[in-house]
């Protein structure tokens, strides 16, 4: 079985079939490059992605690991066939690995996922991050996202009125 | 990385301009923090010193994933979501977030005319079309009976009941090209006085002060298929129709009024109606709440037959032209096309949904 061994960016190395691999668009490519670079074909590739660490990387191809079997979903799938692709792609599996996580590991997995080109993940993380936002009142989503309000003066007022155009008085 | 982030911005603008779809997994385009624009196209500058929306719990995120997370976000939460802070705000007014949201949906941002596109709060359209259809649907609920007489509101002042009922229409009545398509039923007025009417609050469907000027300039189309339904004997049908316009106080600002006698054996037929508001309607746009849908026969006649009510709202690309412009709501306008009678004194003398205009009437 070829392998490729995939590097993070804080050193630690995982031997991972290519076929695994390849389900990510990013190592797909690099493993290609590679193979044209190289000039013994049994040499095995060595990736290193230095802008993911160990413990993201590990999720990345523990996901793909999980999802070998998938079809593959076209990086650059249309949105005209997307809505419901994210809940088709999310099973009991992908709900337990997430379940666990906090937001931080969950942006650091999207960002991992988006760099990775490994969509099906793309889409359920973000479809997580989706969920942290519905329901939910402003200040429950700063705080959830840490984040801060930057308005300045009257501006919020404002904005809650220009909503307030939106609905029913 | 800063000359990276400007020649990306650069290329950023570009795509921006020309309409490209990228694909969210390119990594080429990294977040343009620098140049957030709003929706009126100005530069916000002190975004430029606050990307704070892109920072998600300590991780920056590129802009194109946060669009795609903000496109996830359904309607009854995007409103929230321009409070959290000023990025998020102004990527939610932007046309091309909300093109992907008419994708994701698959509602055809055509529906929207191309002069609203880039007005600067067309945001508030893009939300309120795909929140409520409101330049898509019909804002008659019920239009020709399929669930019944649920919507409409009843009367008759002969004290027996209302006469209507809703009936399975026949082959000849599909066949009939005015009904584009299947109308499985129609509403059935027995050979009695009786009238019904639909309210359609605009304001609840979504059409709210605010959004109507920003649609100026539009009408509000009515239309009514009606027949006789006399086949079987000599007799006269009576068709009225009203469309009235009220304020949020329930006045009557404008309505439409006609009434027709149907010889026997009338085929289906249109009745329309608009009321165009041009951009001279600003002010009396403030206060436009319902409309009030009024159609039925006269117990001195046959019944009648009528089937999809119609109440749609179209933008116009000008100012209605002066043929037209007879039409233009003015207070009050009484359009008397003769025949309606029956309505007159048949209102009913009860408010019905707190709404009382009905009755003031019926005592005048």
């Amino acid at each position: 079985m070829a392998l490729v061994r995939v590097i993070s960016s804080d050193g630690a190395a995982f031997l991972v079939s290519q076929r695994l691999a390849k389900r990510s668009g990013k190592l797909k490519t690099e493993i290609e490059t590679f193979r044209k670079s190289s000039d013994n074909s049994e040499a095995q590739p060595e990736i290193r992605i230095v802008t993911i660490r160990a413990e993201i990387l590990r999720l990345v191809l523990q996901w793909l690991q999980q999802h070998q079997n998938d079809p593959v979903l076209p990086a650059n799938q249309n949105e005209q066939d997307g809505r419901g692709d994210a809940e088709m792609g999310q099973s009991q599996w992908d709900r337990d690995f997430l379940a666990p996580m906090d937001l931080g590991i969950v942006m650091e997995l999207i960002l991992a996922a988006n760099h990775l080109e490994v969509k099906g993940l793309l889409d359920i993380t973000c479809k997580l991050v989706e969920s942290k936002i519905t329901g939910r009142t402003v200040d429950e989503i700063r705080t959830a996202f840490k984040l801060k309000s930057d308005f300045k003066g009257n501006e919020e007022e404002q904005t809650r009125l220009e909503n307030r155009w939106c609905v029913e008085n | 990385m800063v000359a990276e982030k400007s020649c990306s911005s650069i290329w950023y603008n570009l795509v921006q301009k020309l309409g490209f779809c990228w694909n969210i997994q390119e990594d080429k385009f990294p977040p343009p923090i620098s140049d957030i624009k709003s929706a009126t196209g100005n530069i916000v500058q002190e975004d430029i010193l606050t990307d704070n929306g892109f920072n998600l719990c300590e991780i920056v995120i590129p802009e194109t994933i946060l669009e795609f997370i903000l496109c996830e976000v359904a309607e009854e939460d995007i409103l929230n979501c321009r409070l959290v802070c000023r990025t998020w705000k102004n990527l939610i007014a932007r046309k091309y977030l909300w093109k992907r949201r008419f994708e994701r949906r698959r509602v055809d941002i055509c529906s929207i005319p191309a002069s609203i596109l880039d007005k600067p709060d067309a945001w508030l359209v893009f939300y309120a079309h795909l929140r409520y259809l409101i330049l898509s649907k019909n804002y008659i609920g019920n239009s020709s009976g399929e669930r019944g007489l649920e919507g409409w509101t009843m009367w008759d002042n002969v004290g027996r009941g209302h006469r209507w009922r809703v009936k399975e229409s026949l082959v000849s009545l599909a066949a009939t090209s005015l009904f584009n398509g299947t109308v499985p039923f129609y509403f059935d007025n027995l050979n009695d006085l009786c009238s019904k009417y639909y309210i359609v609050d605009l304001w609840r469907e979504g059409l709210t002060p605010k959004l109507m000027k920003l649609l100026l300039p539009f009408r509000i189309k009515c239309s009514q298929l009606y027949a006789s339904k006399c086949d079987d004997f000599d007799g006269i049908g009576l068709f009225n129709w009203e469309i009235r316009l009220l304020n949020s106080q329930e006045k009557t600002i404008a309505k439409h009024k006609t009434g027709m006698e149907l010889p026997r054996k009338v085929e289906w037929r249109m009745v329309e109606h608009s009321f165009n508001f041009s951009e001279n309607s600003f002010e009396l746009l403030d206060d436009l709440r319902y409309v009030v849908f009024i159609h039925g026969g006269d117990q001195l006649y046959y019944g009648i037959k009528l089937a999809k009510s119609c109440l749609t709202i179209e933008c116009l690309e000008n100012n209605p032209v002066p043929d037209i412009e007879r039409n233009y709501v003015q207070l009050p306008i009484e359009m008397e096309d003769g025949g309606a009678n029956a309505i007159a004194k048949s209102w009913p003398t009860t408010s019905v949904h707190g709404w009382t205009e009905l009755g003031r009437l019926a005592l005048k």
